[in-house]
């Protein structure tokens, strides 16, 4: 796929006095790209422009289409997973995402297969041929999962997949997610308020505040890389605070975060060695141990903050 | 139905506690001590957190044992009640009133005086940071906007137990640090706050006491470290990265508490029975043989490793 | 899963079959997809599925009006020379029993036409904006017009299936009863007529419920909606009428069809309910119900088109 995913220039859309979006120009790229941003901050605005379903003023191009002129086409490519409950009632799981994928343009026969298909992917092998009406909050999010997917999309947004899941649930939801770009070969955008799910499955992102784009690019990208190898985050199985003194006893400034876990900024020369050979001197047991790295949320506030200016 | 009398010790003590819907669990012989502090409420959907929450907050009678809250049963006691917040999961609420008046007529309705209502609302209001919007009406507000006013709306008449389900859901980022934050304060005047959710990392900003509640039981409760250090008792996985891993795997491979030893790209994967030995052996074979670790962790060493495996390996 | 691919074994230098295992991975959809300009055949199709799927929804309505119109049959046939109280020709001849069922039988199909609107008309759009349905058609390449157009297309043919087929089939049985080939032809016209009056009852049954299922946001409240306006305001209009002696009673859908129906046939009522209104003021206030209905709809979809994409931020 030689052209990006999206493309946006001098991208603005007006309610009015209120300006939804200003003049936002980006490309964005990438096989799990999470969008992110503070509420009101145009994401919604954002996604009916790329699907063709609202006017707008500069150009968005999603798969090389322009959304104006093309957006019956793009949104035949592209899957949506909305929120909300955006059902039928009456109808099984089968049936509604067979409605699905000749809503889309499918031939009937082919609706139906990849219908089934949809289904087992999303984990709702057995239930599939009962109406969605009885379906607990987790199953339903697998049906709007797979009637997104029908459709062999492109593209795939995602908006809050995880919502009301509990943390079983939450894991296989971002399992599907992980999986979904290497099994079908689709690229996805996530958007959502659950920063560690991004920091999980996404490796690039977009943020978004008072709407603007305040980010595009990779995690990595994301992240301060300011952090050195001699930073170090470290955990103990108990009394954090003894490491920290025996630590600090030996030139390395520490900063205790909980009775088990503390920072460490090595002193120059020195190596994890240290860490592990003081512990064992002073009876520690040492579980845990790494380069601190930027959080995603720890990014996105920071990126949010600085932008407020 | 026999009703013990509950005994004294504790904002919450639950003895027996069981509640039955017809033929659907609820809860099951729940007994626990809730002493202060804020606590976070754990368990997959349908567990019965609702059904214990709903019982805290004198929404339903047990249907045996008892549940008392300061030392009486809430559903019979007016008088307890008034110290208890609750803001429950859902947020269907009259869209029409503004964000003040919705405050001050629960206010009232939980037996705040008339005259005092406003104030009170306007006090929690600005408590949960909502003071700029009070007068719009709820109906255009976004979901942070609402879980904020929901909270405001428990602890207006200013409770000492405060239950809080679900209370960040779709709450963004920016938000959900100082919602957090305002909980906390709650917390540190002196308030025991309950707060259930399924989103563990927000219950690890918020606190390290746990509850968790399985199939209607108590599965666990207590510090989450400790509770972490009581599950070494089973399989655990250990990542290190470092320049020599086949020393260090030599090292491991003679302890009979290793299961599996894997290479990966920059270190090894241990599996090992027995953490704590593990973990030990580790430091011994890293300082005897100079390796340089750059990295040391473990899949199975948080919250959510810790709620997969009280939950997951059950049957 | 294996498959014997190998050469056909034949005879003595047969090899064993090579076992294949097929791959049942992901195929991408390389096929043509449909124009954009079908999809409202393709809502027009699952709202008749849905339809049909249980027995409260539309099958018992269409048992119903079997019976209606093996009943009115019956009648014009085994009753051929009686005449009916209150059915006169232009003449002020009583009318007999075979020409008067024709448009007596319209108030029998009116009222099973009510009763599929109950079923299914009142609560079509309303339920969809209730449980999300627009956030289901219109993030994909269905627009509002294909979902108005397959919709309505829709419940014309439910509604079609008892008020056009009916009074369809009781005209040619006129026909069949005829004395004589010459009667016969003199009667054909009847069968155009039924067809006409056919199309406005479905019409009017079609569209004027599913308006109502757009101003309200819960079904249930839609159908009470529907169901008072069309007895008690239909029944107090035609009271008005009496008493002010004008043409209020065409807000009564059903005593506008029954006027119609008696026009058309030209026979007239003696006494009841259709005989103060004006046949063109009847006629207009049908069409006027429809397209109203029809505008109505058109608005709520328009509206209510973008609900729910974007989510709540």
């Amino acid at each position: 796929m030689s052209e990006p995913l999206i493309q946006l220039e001098h991208l603005t859309k007006r309610y009015g006095a209120i300006t939804a979006i200003e003049d936002v120009t980006a490309v964005v790229d990438g096989r799990i790209i999470g969008l992110l941003g503070p509420n009101g901050a145009g994401k919604s605005t954002l996604l009916k422009c790329l699907l063709g379903l609202i006017p707008y003023e500069g150009e968005a191009r999603v798969l090389g289409l322009h959304a104006r002129t093309h957006g019956a086409e793009i949104r035949d490519r592209v899957g949506y997973m909305p929120e909300q409950e955006a059902f039928l009632s009456g109808m099984s799981a089968v049936e509604l995402c067979t409605y699905a994928g000749e809503l889309s343009g499918l031939p009937r026969t082919e609706a139906m297969q990849r219908a089934h298909a949809a289904l087992y992917y999303a984990g709702l092998e057995e239930k599939r041929y009962q109406s969605i009406d009885g379906y607990s909050t987790g199953m339903k999010q697998r049906v709007k999962l797979a009637q997104a997917l029908v459709h062999d999309p492109e593209i795939l947004f995602l908006d809050e997949p995880t919502n009301g899941l509990d943390p079983r649930s939450r894991d296989e939801m971002l399992e599907l997610i992980e999986d979904l770009p290497i099994r079908r070969s689709c690229s996805i955008v996530l958007s959502t308020h659950l920063l560690p799910d991004v920091e999980r499955v996404c490796d690039h992102a977009v943020i978004m505040h008072h709407g603007r784009v305040r980010f595009v690019g990779s995690i990595d990208e994301l992240r301060d890389t300011r952090g050195r190898d001699a930073d170090l985050f470290v955990e103990v199985k108990a009394d954090a605070a003894r490491l920290a003194d025996v630590l600090a006893a030996a030139g390395a400034t520490c900063n205790v975060e909980s009775p088990v876990a503390l920072t460490v900024t090595l002193p120059l020369d020195a190596t994890t060695d240290l860490v592990f050979r003081r512990a064992r001197d002073a009876g520690l047991q040492i579980r845990g141990l790494g380069v601190r790295r930027e959080t995603v949320e720890a990014a996105f506030l920071r990126v949010i903050g600085n932008g407020d200016a | 139905m026999t009703r013990t009398a509950p005994s004294a010790g504790g904002v919450v003590v639950a003895e027996n506690c069981s509640k039955w819907y017809g033929h659907v669990l609820g809860v099951s012989d729940v007994s626990w001590r809730l002493r202060g502090g804020i606590v976070g409420l754990l368990g997959p959907n349908g567990a019965g957190k609702s059904t214990l929450i709903k019982m805290m907050a004198g929404l339903l009678r047990p249907s045996r044992g008892s549940l008392a809250v300061f030392g009486k049963s809430p559903f019979d006691d007016v008088g307890v009640r008034r110290r208890i917040g609750y803001a429950p999961e859902h947020d269907k609420t009259w869209d029409e009133l503004t964000a003040l008046e919705l405050v001050t007529f629960m206010a009232r309705l939980a037996g705040v005086d008339d005259a005092k209502a406003q104030a009170a609302a306007k006090d929690a209001i600005a408590q949960m940071g909502m003071t700029d919007a009070m007068h719009r009406r709820v109906r255009g507000f976004s979901k942070g906007m609402r879980q904020r006013t929901k909270l405001a709306t428990a602890i207006a008449h200013d409770p000492d137990f405060l239950l809080f389900d679900e209370p960040l859901t779709g709450v963004d980022p920016v938000a959900r640090v100082d919602i957090v934050e305002r909980i906390r304060k709650l917390a540190a005047a002196g308030k025991t706050v309950v707060v259930s959710s399924h989103v563990l990392y927000e219950i690890e900003a918020l606190t390290s006491e746990i509850v968790v509640i399985y199939r209607g039981q108590l599965l666990a409760e207590g510090n989450v470290y400790e509770i972490r250090r009581l599950i070494d008792r089973h399989p655990h996985r250990i990542r290190i990265e470092c320049d020599r891993p086949r020393t260090v795997a030599e090292s491991l491979a003679k302890s009979d508490h290793v299961a599996r030893i894997v290479f990966e790209r920059a270190g090894v994967l241990i599996e090992t029975r027995d953490p704590d030995r593990c973990y030990d052996e580790l430091a011994t074979a890293v300082v005897e043989h100079g390796v340089h670790v750059s990295s040391l962790s473990s899949p199975d060493n948080n919250l959510g490793a810790v709620f997969e495996y009280l939950t997951g390996e059950r049957r | 899963m294996s498959d014997a691919t190998g050469p056909r074994s034949s005879g003595a230098d047969s090899l064993r079959p090579a076992g294949t295992i097929h791959d049942l991975g992901y195929k991408r959809y390389v096929g043509a997809r449909l124009a954009s300009s079908t999809r409202w055949l393709v809502v027009m199709k699952n709202h008749i599925a849905h339809a049909w799927k249980t027995w409260w929804r539309f099958k018992s309505s269409l048992g119903l009006a079997v019976i209606v119109t093996v009943i009115a049959g019956g009648v014009m046939f085994l009753l051929q020379d009686r005449t009916v109280k209150g059915v006169v020709l232009p003449s002020g001849i009583a009318a007999t029993l075979t020409d008067g069922t024709l448009p007596r039988s319209i108030q029998w199909y009116s009222r099973v036409a009510f009763l599929v609107s109950l079923t299914i008309g009142a609560r079509v759009v309303a339920g969809d904006v209730q449980s999300g349905a627009f956030t289901f058609y219109f993030a994909r390449s269905v627009r509002p017009r294909d979902y108005v157009l397959g919709k309505i297309t829709g419940q014309l043919v439910l509604v079609g299936m008892i008020y056009l087929a009916g009074p369809l089939m009781l005209a040619i049985a006129r026909l069949g009863l005829a004395d004589s080939t010459d009667q016969l032809i003199d009667l054909l016209p009847v069968i155009p007529k039924a067809l006409a009056v056919g199309a406005l009852g479905t019409l009017a049954f079609a569209c004027v419920p599913l308006g109502f299922s757009a101003i309200v946001h819960n079904p249930r409240y839609a159908m009470a909606l529907w169901a008072s306006y069309y007895l008690i305001v239909g029944g107090m209009a035609w009271v008005l009428s009496r008493v002010t002696d004008s043409g209020v009673a065409a807000l009564d859908l059903a005593a506008s069809l029954d006027r119609v129906a008696f026009w058309l046939y030209d026979l007239e009522l003696v006494w009841g309910r259709a005989k103060r209104i004006d046949p063109y003021v009847a006629l207009g206030s049908l069409l006027a119900h429809a397209g109203i209905a029809i505008a109505l709809v058109v608005w709520q979809v328009r509206r209510a088109h973008l609900r729910g994409i974007g989510g709540a931020s």
